[in-house]
């Protein structure tokens, strides 16, 4: 098991050598089955995709910067990750805007895998970039809650 | 939780907590297991190197309890009626004696949140500072005083307590019962909103 200070958790970058000093963050989540049983939670603040969702997402950054607008750019982001996230009007402040963050749909859980104070991973981190305590864990998360699909959220410290 | 939820659909693959076997209201409940940042709560300027917590939101008055706090909270109650002389429904700023006890008694592991929600117009109480919450109760009843603590896991739910309690550092669990099975919060989508 990790020592008692540190934050790195269950993950395994592929690489040692930093890629910047940005930090990074990994959150797992349990996308229920069903819309009516769970907790709305916000994304994680900075995030840059999920690992379902990395792949798709890329193509989508690379046709903005081959012309795609701005707004249509955003649109696809927001079709990409609706099966996790959507855009928020749940949760609103005391001053009356929502935040900006997207919010969950319905999770049946939400766990922090691992934190680093630099950014060790180019892209996003999936199943096969957590240690081997860090597998074991997922896989006992996805035993507790057999019908529900599991996400890995990369997140940066900016 | 198929059976308890009497649905097709199987959220838990095996029952992780012992619910009280005669229930009172038709309400539901549900247990979530609660992984704190303990040096979070300790001192909620504490340097942590990242943003590494998030938070649940529910409505006031699904509160049932927090193993964390519940003597307080009992305690608290109890005084808030006898100074009030009233019934339990009393409200104090905006909140039933209950529900003010709760806070009172439940910072720093709970709290009344000025976020609000469109669709609501009770008080969020705001559960901070979370490395992650594990829903792992499901019930189609409610209870009367019943809250969940470590002796109503089972194996397998007391086998989730522990591997969560080691992965990070200065974790503190915590058993949150609350009333009703529905979303914490209804979720509120672009379509249901006037500029959709």
């Amino acid at each position: 098991m990790q020592s008692e200070k540190s934050y790195d958790g269950f993950l395994n970058p592929p690489g040692e050598c930093r890629v910047s000093d940005e930090g990074e963050r990994v959150w797992l989540f349990v996308r229920a089955p069903i819309d009516s049983v769970g907790a709305i939670v916000m994304e994680p603040y900075e995030m840059i995709a999920t690992d379902r969702t990395y792949d798709e997402e890329c193509v989508a950054y690379y046709a903005l910067e081959f012309g795609l607008s701005f707004e249509e750019y955003r649109k696809q982001i927001e079709r990409i990750r609706e099966p996790l996230f959507v855009p928020n009007f749940t949760f609103r402040s005391d001053y009356g805007f929502f935040y900006d963050e997207m919010v969950s749909r319905p999770v049946l859980a939400v766990f922090l895998m691992g934190a680093f104070e630099k950014r060790y991973h180019e892209q996003v981190y999936t199943y096969d970039d957590l240690t081997d305590d860090g597998k074991a864990f997922y896989d006992f998360i996805q035993m507790l809650y057999p019908e529900s699909e599991l996400y890995l959220a990369t997140a940066l410290e900016t | 939780m198929l059976q308890e939820m009497g649905a097709p659909t199987q959220l838990i693959r095996e029952r992780m907590v012992d619910f009280p076997t005669d229930g009172v209201g038709r309400d539901g409940t549900l247990v979530w297991l609660l992984a704190y940042a303990g040096q979070l709560l300790r001192d909620s300027r504490a340097h942590v190197p990242l943003e590494i917590t998030t938070q649940l939101l529910f409505p006031a008055d699904r509160f049932v309890g927090l193993d964390l706090t519940w003597e307080q909270h009992q305690k608290r109650y109890t005084e808030l009626l006898k100074s009030v002389e009233t019934d339990p429904v009393l409200r104090t700023n905006y909140l039933t004696a209950y529900e003010l006890a709760a806070v009172e008694a439940g910072r720093p592991h709970l709290e009344i949140s000025t976020i609000e929600h469109p669709q609501l117009n009770r008080p969020l109480m705001i559960v901070p500072h979370l490395y992650g919450a594990f829903l792992i109760g499901i019930s189609p009843v409610s209870y009367a005083d019943w809250h969940c603590t470590r002796n109503n896991l089972t194996e397998l739910g007391r086998e989730l307590y522990e591997r969560v309690k080691q992965i990070l550092p200065s974790t503190k669990l915590g058993l949150l019962t609350l009333r009703g099975t529905e979303p914490l919060v209804p979720l509120v989508l672009k379509s249901d909103t006037d500029d959709a």
